[in-house]
């Protein structure tokens, strides 16, 4: 018989039945995690003000076997003082000694990381809000950890504790995981000794073996009342919208967007250019959605740019009020301003006139339409021709509007 | 819109276009009727306009069928309808709607202005 520490074990054996179990009310029991009579530096979430003050208790000591389910220490994990009254805790003769801290199941032993969901879900429930204790939580964490990893649920556990304790069962039943070869010696159970056996890894994404399944049913392990139920079917998760990966996928496509916006531009101006050529890909169709999508942003931003300037000029302008003519002067530079509009613009010519093949204008019809046109009109106040300077904006859709600079108006 | 009315709003859109000296554009008459009026049926947008056009004739403008020379010293067309005749001839000859440069633009001169307004108050 090797004699285990106190509190060594979790879940905790009932006073006078060997085994493993719940509490009878099915709470979680408390135990020092790794026996010793000291708080272990493995366990910095434990106040040292909390370590246990009285010896093992020696009607435990020498029945009692299971796992040791203490979990490895979570960084930043922080643990309260659990209250000793809290309800659901068996304390006294039925339990582990008043002082003792609360145990923490050991999912290494499990074969778990702690990074599972399972893991996840058993921190969760036994961690920050351990104190008090939810035991609920707690419970049915555990309950789902043993129907995904060992095929059956905590009330399985409960049942054959009971049995075993109403029947008067001398041999102690131990978890027999398929995959763990117990050491030979001894008539007890280290799970410190326990070896996984060597065995080739799990396929992408295979989870299943994660945890050891318990051996076929023998004539010493009665089998299941039920068999296990199914497992639910495994859910894709829902498209990541709002988080990092959104932003960046966010980031992503406004650069291409500018970058599109900037090369179309380019290559507006200069038609020749080979770098700014886009050459059609041999049996590759061309995206027209998207094509037309970029087209449609090109379009906005022109627009945008172009009803900005006009209404910055219109502010600064004095015209009628109802007129679309407006005569502008101070420091205006409507040719400036011209430059700056035209760019991503094709050359046009009006028929005649200023816009004229032949004569000095210069138009140019901007992408969605607008028509940006600089020439120096005739002043008809003083009849002197190409005087003054005028930018003329054609929409397709509204009036136009025209800006004269006059600085004596 | 009943005729009375658009017609009422395009004599008023001829007071904004005359409200000051300035060159209109035929091509500024057709957005204006087609956007400040709301006039969408393209024959009626020509109809109104032409109507515009005439009025700003009968009040003193001069057509200038090209830019590039001085309306006084390049005027063929002496009277309104001979003007509003080649106006016509010209926009049938357009298979879209008139844009800059095209037909002609009509200068309005501080003295056709103010012989305008002389007649106003005559009147």
């Amino acid at each position: 018989m090797v004699n285990l520490p106190p509190y060594a074990y979790w879940p905790w054996p009932r006073s006078g039945s060997p085994g493993y179990g719940l509490l009878d009310d099915g709470a979680l029991p408390d135990a020092w995690p790794d026996g010793g009579t000291e708080p272990s530096s493995a366990w910095p979430f434990v106040p040292p003000a909390m370590a246990p003050s009285q010896p093992p208790r020696p009607d435990i000591q020498s029945r009692t076997v299971g796992f040791n389910l203490r979990p490895d220490p979570i960084p930043g994990f922080t643990v309260g003082s659990p209250s000793r009254e809290t309800p659901g805790f068996r304390v006294g003769a039925d339990g582990p000694p008043a002082d003792a801290p609360p145990a923490w199941p050991n999912l290494a032993a499990f074969g778990l990381s702690g990074d599972d969901p399972a893991s996840a879900a058993l921190y969760s429930a036994l961690g920050p809000s351990y104190i008090p204790p939810p035991r609920d939580r707690a419970r049915e964490a555990v309950d789902q950890i043993l129907r995904i990893y060992a095929g059956h649920g905590l009330d399985r556990l409960e049942r054959e504790d009971s049995r075993r304790s109403g029947f008067g069962v001398t041999e102690p039943a131990r978890f027999e995981p398929a995959d763990y070869t117990r050491p030979a010696g001894g008539d007890g159970f280290n799970p410190q000794h326990v070896v996984p056996v060597n065995r080739p890894p799990p396929p992408p994404g295979d989870n299943s073996r994660a945890f050891p399944r318990p051996a076929p049913a023998t004539p010493s392990r009665p089998a299941p009342a039920a068999p296990p139920p199914p497992r639910p079917p495994a859910e894709q998760p829902p498209p990541d919208t709002v988080g990092p990966a959104a932003a960046v996928d966010a980031a992503a496509q406004r650069r291409l967007t500018i970058y599109n916006t900037y090369r179309e531009q380019l290559q507006a101006l200069d038609p020749e250019n080979p770098l700014l050529k886009l050459e059609q890909v041999p049996d590759v169709p061309i995206d027209h959605a998207t094509v037309e999508r970029y087209g449609n942003e090109i379009k906005r931003v022109v627009r945008e740019k172009v009803d900005k300037t006009a209404e910055d000029l219109r502010a600064r302008s004095v015209y009628e009020k109802r007129s679309s003519i407006r005569t502008i002067g101070g420091d205006a530079d409507l040719r400036a301003e011209f430059d700056r509009l035209k760019v991503g613009g094709r050359r046009v010519y009006g028929q005649r006139g200023q816009y004229g093949v032949t004569d000095h204008g210069e138009l140019y019809e901007l992408p969605g339409g607008l028509r940006i046109g600089f020439r120096m009109a005739r002043d008809t106040r003083t009849g002197v021709s190409r005087s003054l300077p005028t930018l003329d904006i054609m929409y397709p859709d509204r009036r136009n509007l025209r800006f004269h600079y006059n600085n004596e108006r | 819109m009943n005729d009375n009315t658009l017609h009422a709003r395009a004599m008023a859109l001829v007071d904004i276009l005359l409200s000051v000296p300035d060159e209109i554009g035929i091509y500024e008459v057709y957005a204006d009727v087609k956007f400040e009026l709301g006039v969408t049926d393209d024959r009626e947008i020509r109809h109104v306009a032409l109507e515009i056009v005439r009025e700003m004739l009968r009040r003193g403008a001069r057509a200038d069928f090209d830019c590039a020379a001085s309306v006084k010293t390049y005027q063929p067309e002496k009277t309104v309808d001979e003007v509003m005749a080649r106006i016509e001839r010209e926009w049938d000859a357009l298979e879209e709607p008139p844009t800059i440069g095209d037909i002609c633009i009509f200068e309005w001169t501080p003295e056709a202005m103010e012989a305008d307004r002389g007649k106003t108050s005559v009147v």
